[in-house]
Formats: C-alpha cells, sequence, structure tokens
C-alpha cells in the first residue's frame, strides 16, 4: 500500500497516495487540507532573544551625548526618511518594505523569562499558567489538519512562552533544529543508519497487529492521541513533501549564501521555504542579543551582520517570490536596552521604549509608526503596548481578536488581551 | 414555609423597590447578573475604563466605595453614570445591559434617589444561598430539572432569587444549565457540580445523570476504598471493569511503585503462583525494593522543581541526596513537609534549602507561598496574588497573610557565587500591594500566627499545617498518593481545591486523609491500602457502560509512561544501559538528579520541565511518533551487538520462544495464539532472522500497549 519510492517523488505521487487511502486520508480530505493551507497567511517571527538595542538598530539618536549614541552612525535606506544603523546594510535595502514601529511600551517584569512570555504572547504572564505564543494561536485559529506541520521552531526556543501554553502541547511548534549544520537534517524524519523504507514499512505492519490486539481502552482521550500522533509521523515520513519541505540542501547555493551560512540566515531560508510550502508559522529564534558588555564589539562582530543579512534577504527573497504579500514577518526581542551606556560599554535592559519591525502581509510598506524622546528612552508619540502589538500582529493574520479559548479550567482566554491593532501600521 | 416561597416567587423575576436598603442584598445582585462584575468587565483585577468592581461583586463594601467615590450625581440622581451606563444613557463599552424601564434601573435609581446608602436602618443583610432541590441523579436522556435558589437573610427571612441568579456547571457534558433555571442531562454519564451565583455569594450544589439501565447491585467489597467507589458506581450504574488478569496486574505494580517493568521471570514465577494471597504479598515486597525511593523522588522533584537553572548543580545534587534519603528512610510526610518549609542553611549541602531557590533572582516569599499552597495545601493561591479568588472565600489578604509566613528569611551568597544560604531576619515584613503596610502572618484563611520577637514564624506555621487534625494538608498528601496510582486526583487538579471544584468521592477522601494522618503519615501505608483494593486492580479493558468514565474509577486508566520511565524501560528491554558522562553514579535516567541534560529522548517524551507546579504532558506528539519510527537511539540498542536481542539469538532459543520473551520482556504477557501464529509466519518468510526480530522487538516497544502503563 505504501508508496515506497518516495525520493524525488512530485505532487502526482502525493495525490495518489491520497487516493490509495495512504494514512486513512481520502483524497477529498487531502484536497481540503490543501485548500486550507492556501487560505490565511503565513507568519514567519524573528526573535532576538535577549533583547536589541533600540538606539543601535532602528531608532538611532545621532544628535545625542556620545554615550548615548553609542558608537554606530545611521544611513539611509530605500524609504525615504527612514534611516537605521550602519550595520544593517541588507535590511536598509528592503527599508521601503517595512513597517518600523519605534514607540513599543513593555512592563517591568524584572526578568529574561517573564518579558519573553510577554513579548511571545502578547499577555502579561501570570504565576499559575502560560498562555498560547502568537505561533500556536494563530495555528489553532487555522484549525488545520495536514501533513505538513502547521507551526514549526527552528533554532532552539531560548525562553519559556513559545509554545502553545494552555491550547496544549499539540500546538506547540514541530521542532526542526539547525539548518545551518551540516548535513542538516530534521530529527527524526529519516530513517535510522541501517534501516531501509522497506523495512520502515514492515515495521509498521507488525505494528498495526500489535496494535490491533490491545482494543481495551481506546476512548480514553491519552490513548486516542496515539493513533493520529503515529499517523501524522507516519505521514511525514512517507509524504515526499514534507521531507522536500525541510530539505535546505535544495535551495540554489547562491541564494544559501545570499541569506547568510549563519543560523539565522538559514533559519529564515527554510522559515521561507516552509512557508512557501504550506506551514502556516514559523520561529526562528536568535539569542546573544543581552549585551551588558561589551554591546558595541558584539554586535559588530557577532549579532548584527548575520541577522541583517538573513533578515535583509528574507525580506527581498518573499518579495520576488510575490510571497510577501501573504507571509506575514515580524522581528523582536523581550525588551529594548537602556540608552545610557554603563561602564562595561554594555547596555542594560529597557522594556520602557524600544523597536519592533512588521513586514509583508497585512502591513504598510516603508513606514515608520511612534516615537521616542531625544534619548529613545521615553515614547513620545503613540505608545505600542504588548497588547497592541499583538492586536496587530492577528490583525494582519485576518484573526478575530476578541474570538474566545478555554483553559483546561474553563477560563475564557480571548486571543489577545484587551490591546487595540496599530492603525497606522495595517494596509 | 411553603407560602412564603410562593408569595416570594410571585415578585421573584425581577428586583423590587425595598423598603430599607442594603447595598450587597440589593445593588450588588443588579450588577452580578447583569455581567458588570465578571472578569472580561468591572470585575477584571485592573477595572475597565477607570471604573473597578470586585470579581462577581464579592466584596460590596469595596464596590459600594469604588461606585460612591464617581458614579453617583445625588443631586440629579438619573444623571448618575451607575444608572446612565447601563442603560446606554451614556456611551457604554459594555453596551445596553438593561433598559431604562427595566426594574433593574428602577431600583438602581430608587436605591440613588434615597441617597445611595451603604445600608439603611435595620436592612437586612444578604447572608448564605440555599440551592435546590437535593442531590439527585436524572435517568432520562435529556431530562429536566428546576434549580432554586433561595437567598437568606440575617433577619431569617428567604427570597426565591432563582431568576436573577447565575448557574454554570463544572461539566457540560453531563449537566448544562439552560435559561429559566433549568438543568438538562447532556448526555454523559456522571455528576456535575453546579455553582449558582447571587450578589456576591456562591454556592455549589451536585448532581448526577446517567441513562445506563440499573444493574443487579453485586455485594460491594469490604474496605474503605472500594465501598465509596461501588457506592457511586452503583449510583451511577456504572458496571466495573473485571479484576485484572495477574499478567496486567503485575505490570501496573511495577510501573506505578517502582518505574520498572518486571522481568519475564518476575512475571512467570508471580503467573504461575497458585498462593491466594500472591497479590498483597508482590505489594509488600514492591513496596520495598529501592526503586520505590527512585521513582518517588523523581516525582517529588517533579513538584518541588528540583532544577539546575533554578539551583544550580550543586543545589540539584543535595536536593536529589536528601529526597533520596527521605523516601529511601519512608520518613513521615509530616515531618518531610516540616523539614522543607523551615529550611535554613546554604542549598549546597542543606537539601531542604532549595525549597528556595535563584533564578535570573531569589525567590520571594510570594513565591514560596504560592509553591506553599501548591504543594501542601493543595490550593492555588497564587490567583489571589493579582486578584481575589474568583471562585473561593480567599482574598488578596489572605494570600498575602500566607506570604507574610516566609518574610524573615533572606538568601545570603556565600563564597560560591551560585550557590546561597537561607537565614533569618526577624523584622522583614512583606508589604501588602494596596495599602502598602506591613501583613500580619496567618494560618491560611485563620488565626494570625503569634510569635515572639526574633521567632521563625514558620515554624508554628508548618506545626499547624501539619496537625493531624489540619484541613488542608492530610488531603492534600492523600490526594497526591491516589492521584499517582490511579492517574487521577479525588480532586482534580491535585492543587486546585475549591468548592467549586468538589472531590469526585468526598467522603473517600475524607477518610484516605484520616488513614493517613491516624498512621503517622506514613506513605507506604496509604499506598499499600490503594494498591490492594479492588477498584486498583480493576482491569483497564472497559465495558459498554464504563468506557466514557474518566473519573469514578470503574476501570484503570491508561498512563502514558514518563519520559524517565520509558526510557529506563528501552534499555532495560534491550539489555543496553544508558551511561550519563555528568553523572556517573545514575544507572538509569531515573536517577539523574539534572533536568536540564540535554537527552532528546526525555525532551521528547515531555519530561517534566520544573518551570511551574505542572503535572506532566502525557500526550503522545508527532515527534514522538517520529522518535519512535526513526529514533537513532532505539535502533542503536535494537542492533547492539551485547544487547538482549544477541544474547537471544544466540541461545538456541526457537522462534517460539524468542516471541514469546519479547511479549513478556515488554508487555509482561504471553502472546495469544493467534499472535503468536502471525508472528511465527513472519519469522518464517522473513530473509534476516536478526533483522526480522529486530523489527519485532522495535514494534512491541512502539505499540500502545507498550508506551502506556495500564
Amino acid at each position: 500500500m505504501l508508496h515506497r519510492d518516495c525520493d524525488g517523488a512530485r505532487r502526482r505521487d502525493f495525490l495518489r497516495l491520497g487516493m490509495l487511502g495512504f494514512a486513512g486520508r481520502s483524497l477529498p480530505e487531502l484536497l481540503a487540507a490543501q485548500e486550507a493551507a492556501k487560505r490565511g497567511k503565513s507568519l514567519i517571527f524573528l526573535w532576538l532573544g535577549g533583547g536589541a538595542g533600540q538606539l543601535d538598530t532602528y531608532d538611532m539618536k545621532p544628535d545625542s551625548a556620545s554615550d548615548i549614541r553609542g558608537e554606530f552612525k545611521p544611513i539611509s535606506t530605500s524609504a525615504d526618511g527612514i534611516q537605521m544603523c550602519e550595520l544593517m546594510p541588507h535590511t536598509a535595502r528592503v527599508a521601503n518594505r517595512l513597517t518600523i514601529l519605534r514607540s513599543l511600551t513593555s512592563a517591568d517584569l524584572g526578568s529574561h523569562e517573564r518579558s519573553s512570555r510577554y513579548l511571545q504572547t502578547g499577555v502579561l504572564p501570570v504565576p499559575n499558567m502560560d498562555f498560547a505564543s502568537f505561533g500556536s494561536m494563530y495555528t489553532k485559529m487555522l484549525g488545520l489538519k495536514q501533513a505538513m506541520p502547521p507551526f514549526v521552531g527552528v533554532q532552539r526556543p531560548i525562553e519559556r512562552g513559545y509554545g502553545g501554553g494552555f491550547l496544549g502541547p499539540q500546538y506547540d511548534p514541530f521542532l526542526a533544529g539547525d539548518p545551518n549544520e551540516k548535513e542538516y537534517r530534521v530529527r527524526d524524519l529519516l530513517p535510522p543508519e541501517g534501516v531501509s523504507l522497506d523495512r520502515l514499512e514492515r515495521r509498521r505492519e507488525i505494528l498495526d497487529e500489535f496494535n490491533r490486539t490491545w482494543r481495551a481502552v481506546e476512548s480514553d482521550a491519552k490513548v486516542a492521541g496515539y493513533a493520529p500522533a503515529l499517523e501524522q509521523a507516519y505521514r511525514m515520513v512517507f509524504t515526499p513533501e514534507v521531507r522536500d519541505a525541510f530539505d535546505i540542501e535544495k535551495e540554489p547555493a547562491k541564494l544559501r549564501d545570499a541569506y547568510g551560512r549563519t543560523q539565522v540566515g538559514q533559519g529564515l531560508l527554510l522559515a521561507r521555504r516552509l512557508v512557501e510550502r504550506g506551514v502556516k508559522a514559523v520561529s526562528v529564534w536568535m539569542g546573544g542579543w543581552d549585551t551588558h558588555a561589551d554591546n558595541f564589539k558584539s554586535l559588530r562582530e557577532k549579532l548584527m551582520p548575520p541577522m541583517d543579512q538573513g533578515f535583509g534577504n528574507l525580506i527581498a527573497d518573499l518579495d520576488d517570490r510575490g510571497l510577501l504579500d501573504s507571509t506575514l514577518v515580524v522581528q523582536v526581542g523581550e525588551f529594548g536596552r537602556t540608552p545610557r551606556v554603563n561602564k562595561s560599554a554594555g547596555r542594560d535592559h529597557w522594556p520602557k521604549a524600544f523597536s519592533a519591525v512588521l513586514a509583508g502581509g497585512g502591513v504598510k510598506r516603508g513606514v515608520i509608526v511612534g516615537a521616542t524622546d531625544a534619548n529613545a528612552s521615553e515614547v513620545k508619540d503613540r505608545p505600542i503596548t504588548v497588547e497592541d502589538f499583538s492586536a496587530t500582529i492577528f490583525t494582519a493574520l485576518g484573526v478575530n481578536i476578541n474570538a474566545v479559548n478555554h483553559t483546561a479550567e474553563g477560563r475564557p482566554i480571548s486571543v489577545v488581551n484587551g490591546g487595540k491593532p496599530v492603525r497606522e501600521a495595517l494596509a | 414555609m411553603t407560602s412564603v416561597l410562593v408569595i416570594a416567587l410571585a415578585f421573584a423575576a425581577e428586583p423590587a423597590v425595598p423598603a430599607r436598603w442594603s447595598f450587597a442584598s440589593h445593588i450588588s445582585p443588579i450588577l452580578t447578573f447583569a455581567g458588570c462584575n465578571q472578569a472580561a468587565c468591572h470585575g477584571s483585577p485592573v477595572g475597565k475604563n477607570g471604573f473597578k468592581l470586585s470579581l462577581y461583586g464579592q466584596h460590596p463594601e469595596k464596590d459600594y466605595a469604588a461606585i460612591a467615590e464617581k458614579r453617583l450625581d445625588r443631586a440629579a440622581p438619573a444623571r448618575s453614570l451607575l444608572y446612565l451606563k447601563p442603560t446606554m444613557g451614556v456611551a457604554h463599552g459594555g453596551g445596553r445591559r438593561f433598559a431604562k424601564e427595566s426594574p433593574e434601573a428602577r431600583v438602581l435609581l430608587a436605591w440613588i434617589e434615597a441617597g445611595a446608602p451603604m445600608m439603611s436602618a435595620g436592612a437586612a443583610v444578604l447572608k448564605g444561598l440555599d440551592v435546590t432541590p437535593p442531590y439527585r441523579v436524572l435517568r432520562k436522556p435529556g431530562e429536566t430539572m428546576k434549580l432554586a435558589v433561595s437567598a437568606v437573610y440575617s433577619d431569617g427571612t428567604r427570597e426565591d432569587v432563582t431568576a436573577r441568579s447565575i448557574f454554570s456547571s463544572n461539566d457540560e457534558a453531563v449537566l448544562k444549565v439552560e435559561s429559566g433555571a433549568v438543568a438538562r442531562a447532556a448526555g454523559s454519564v456522571g455528576e456535575a457540580a453546579i455553582t449558582a451565583r447571587y450578589g456576591g455569594l456562591m454556592q455549589v450544589a451536585t448532581y448526577g445523570a446517567s441513562t445506563l439501565a440499573a444493574v443487579k447491585a453485586s455485594a460491594a467489597p469490604a474496605g474503605l476504598v472500594d465501598r465509596e467507589v461501588y457506592a457511586k458506581l452503583a449510583q451511577l450504574n456504572i458496571v466495573p471493569s473485571e479484576p485484572a488478569g495477574d499478567e496486567e496486574f503485575i505490570r501496573r505494580l511495577y510501573l506505578d511503585v517502582l518505574g520498572v517493568l518486571p522481568t519475564p521471570g518476575e512475571v512467570r514465577i508471580f503467573v504461575s503462583s497458585k498462593e491466594p494471597a500472591k497479590r498483597a504479598w508482590l505489594i509488600d515486597q514492591v513496596l520495598e525494593r529501592p526503586e520505590y525511593a527512585d521513582l518517588q523522588t523523581l516525582l517529588w522533584a517533579d513538584r518541588l522543581r528540583s532544577d539546575s537553572r533554578f539551583h544550580r548543580v550543586g543545589g540539584v545534587r543535595s536536593y536529589y541526596k536528601w529526597l533520596r534519603e527521605e523516601f529511601a528512610a519512608n520518613r513521615p510526610l509530616d515531618k518531610f513537609a516540616r523539614s522543607l518549609l523551615t529550611a535554613t542553611g546554604a542549598n549546597y549541602t542543606n537539601g531542604p534549602a532549595n525549597y528556595w531557590g535563584n533564578y535570573d533572582k531569589i525567590s520571594t516569599p510570594v513565591e514560596v507561598a504560592i509553591q506553599t499552597g501548591q504543594l501542601f495545601l493543595g490550593v492555588r493561591a497564587g490567583c489571589a496574588q493579582c486578584h481575589d479568588h474568583p471562585f473561593e472565600k480567599w482574598t488578596q489578604d489572605d494570600f498575602y497573610s500566607l506570604a507574610a509566613v516566609f518574610s524573615q528569611v533572606v538568601e545570603f551568597h556565600t563564597k560560591n557565587v551560585q550557590e546561597f544560604d537561607l537565614r533569618l531576619s526577624a523584622n522583614r515584613a512583606v508589604l501588602h500591594p494596596v495599602s502598602k503596610q506591613p501583613v500580619e502572618p496567618r494560618y491560611f484563611g485563620a488565626g494570625v500566627i503569634e510569635t515572639t520577637p526574633g521567632e521563625d514564624r514558620r515554624v508554628a506555621f508548618a506545626k499547624w499545617l501539619t496537625a493531624k487534625e489540619n484541613p488542608y494538608f492530610a488531603r492534600a498528601m492523600a490526594n497526591l498518593i491516589w492521584r499517582n496510582l490511579m492517574g487521577r486526583g479525588l480532586i482534580h487538579p491535585v492543587d486546585d481545591r475549591r468548592d467549586s471544584n468538589p472531590a469526585t468521592h468526598e467522603a473517600l477522601l475524607e477518610a484516605l486523609a484520616g488513614e493517613l494522618a491516624g498512621h503517622g503519615f506514613d506513605q507506604k501505608h496509604l499506598m499499600r491500602l490503594i494498591l490492594n483494593s479492588r477498584t486498583y486492580q480493576h482491569s483497564s479493558k472497559a465495558n459498554e457502560t464504563n468506557k466514557l468514565d474518566f473519573k469514578y474509577y470503574s476501570r484503570a486508566y491508561p498512563k502514558r509512561l514518563p519520559a524517565e520511565v520509558y526510557m529506563d524501560a528501552v534499555a532495560q528491554v534491550t539489555g543496553v544501559p544508558d551511561t550519563f558522562a555528568a553523572w556517573p553514579e545514575a544507572k538509569r535516567s531515573v536517577q539523574l538528579p539534572d533536568n536540564r541534560m540535554n537527552l532528546y529522548v526525555l525532551e521528547v517524551f515531555q519530561r517534566n520541565t520544573r518551570l511551574q507546579i505542572c503535572d506532566r504532558e502525557e500526550d503522545v506528539t508527532p515527534s514522538q511518533g517520529l522518535n519512535l519510527i526513526n529514533g537513532q537511539d532505539l535502533q542503536k540498542k535494537l542492533a547492539h551487538a551485547d544487547g538482549r536481542l544477541t544474547q537471544w539469538l544466540g541461545s538456541g532459543k526457537t522462534d517460539s520462544e524468542l516471541i514469546e520473551e519479547i511479549y513478556l520482556a515488554t508487555l509482561s504477557r504471553r502472546p495469544t495464539a493467534q499472535e503468536k501464529d502471525r508472528m511465527l509466519t513472519r519469522a518464517g518468510a522473513a530473509k534476516s532472522r536478526r533483522e526480522i526480530f529486530e523489527d519485532m522487538l522495535w514494534a512491541a516497544l512502539s505499540s500502545r500497549e507498550f508506551v502506556f502503563n495500564h
């Protein structure tokens, strides 16, 4: 029954597998799933873990004192009147396709953990429960069932708040690892060494026999989850499209070089490849931005070049392929950094005023929203709360921000916790 | 009595203008019924648009103050915001709650015209609610039952307020409350707790629903567990599953108590024994094995959140060592709790000092209070940190009085920067977030803790908490022990005790708590009692009446193997033990003190992240499926040159014997005749004997029957 020679198989095979009732799903079901995948936008969420400094990225203050403005200079960009840090030439080139939010303002929550939970979920953290990340909530609201995992995480999550939270672990991202690794493979997507696909198939037949015997408690919720989870796994293993989607080797070497052979660069390239193939949300986690010491050296040598190259080329690549209008790209971290440079040439945590970037589906192109004061220490114009930020993301994605989900105990949780979408940012 | 109710009924559907005013009796019910004080509106912790009410009107005095402050226009009552907003006389974010001509609006206006008193002289105060009818079970599909709520006042009068009460059911699959206070059997068999709210009060009443045909009552087994469980099953007409066979029993017992599988030899001996009391004998044996302490240590390390990010490696090492010793010595649980609650000293050397922690910042008394509530009182007092508890009488004040118990503790750093040292600073206080005044320490929800200056309040608190007659501790511990064995707490989740979440078997929980406290808080005593019950020993095989039972214990509920137990079981079956470079003393993953070791199998099978006090996730995910199908570690163990399979293949066993070994080693049972035939056919047809038996062993280790403890 199973299609064996999966390598190089194309869409035709996929459909044929469907007609054969592969993995228990009929052709109409598969087509419906593909339709669902086409509906709705995709989300690519780039997380700058540790918190990037607003003064060193999108909100430079060249006229401020030297211990505020720091070591870098602003450069002009493709968008009239938008300047950004000189370490971001790639991003500057696509600035006419970005919406830069300069007036994000969060609460002082005292830790990376709590601030990260806030900025990844849009809901102020509470002690007794976890809220859902943007990607989890978005894919929950789409309600998809497909061979392709709806939500994928690239690299390793850095702080809590990245997953399904109260929605349940089925809304956690499928963790795809680091595509910059040599001979990158998704964990466990390919058979283990020494085991052929033929043998996988034989094993599955024996497994079915084992599972046939034990029918005692199939109605039990936990046990009932076993069969669909195994089926989804088998679908992923035997569906050429899934393996193909994660096969970053298939991207032209030139394009891989353009994104940068770095974790974040290849992560963003994989993200593009995945949304192009039906994944609806991808989180890419980049750490290291917590620059309490040697801020400028770290930014110059380690942080800004790979991020800039990956991000700038992602936007350009999405646009070239006509995917930018259907893909919302978000770049943010848990907070900004202190305006005043500290004694260790570092900048500390600053949740009061910081920047985030949106691009693509549902948002304007080449726009700045909000402003901070002369030192980028306070919001001067158009404060954007974390809840407003969340409302903007979900509105751009086309989700009803007032829709309600319930926790296991029946507590109602709406998609957005009371924020209003930033109209100036929305297309 | 009857006549009073009839008269009341005539006026009950709408609020009326009373002769003497009481805010709590007359105004609060209007606000509650109109939804003004719910969590999404003005009852939110920060209020809404500058107007904050207590959640569900639980604090009429605060609500009165908020209203009196700027929602009233005494000179021109009809211009009061309290009247204009809900009637949409001015714009209102919450929309129109009732019309200007409505009785609600008339009462509000009359109250303001009367000077908006908190209380007129001689007014009766709302004291309590009575929900009727008493407990009963609805037996027909879709059967309905009219609920009635009486308000009871301080002057002894009663009023039927059914039409102005709000109802909610904790299980809408069992009972749904429809408009007109009608409870309807919604199809599922079981019981539901119905919460009725009126004004600032709530009252809970429980009812059953079962469309199952009455069964001839068989004699209920003796023993306190079975007596209570079987009484409830009889009420609901649920037929319990058959007793588990010996094979099912031994596997479950080993996994629940030891976290390991019985060996094929142990299964064979136990099954073939003709000794009538062999199960009780095996239970005694198993409780004395060293793996008992390994598993208990793991489960408690989860709950105590032993975490190398929180306690550092030195801390998790000392915590682990202490926990392991406590459970190896079967130290009484009251003593165990007191050691944690009153710990002082350096956390690298004194295990229980890790009841506190240091991640990002050191633990605060508030965090330790939340933890204590969840662990040892079985309550989620943490909700009350930010707002009064929505479903309970606990207030923010109660919560901060609990935090004040821990306010004298100071974490010093030792010479080792990552280690901390707990010391007492006698005069340190916790400040109330609203009043900014120091809060008096109290026994939770009870009196002030009187101590002499400099005395450690925690000692008095711990003594109170772990006393035999304390209403929280023994129940919380008994419920936890029950949950660990039965898969579901009598109160579920185990840390969410509240009136609106009653125990499924209240008398049983009380009795178990009594047994535990009455036997010196000996955990093994209570485990032995539960393990010997027919209830524990039910088969997991369901029948028509109980396949949808998830909380009345009519069958054994399957539990997915915890990550560590799964990993160790694979090592045990394949005969290829794991080694852990950073912790050479750990022979199995259950013995790892550090929960952050980079071990993918543990991660994907959802070891407890210990970020919060949470139950483990027990679902099966696609990533687990991929790991079963393609996991390199599993394949390496299957193919290992020195593994069990190599031994078996080299031992001259026939195919039939090998198949039997595989079933016994993984599923603790012999294959059925049909299973054996099928496997024999496969083995006979295979080109490589090694490969086909690898594949069979793989399938056994990936099967539902293996992955679940059932």
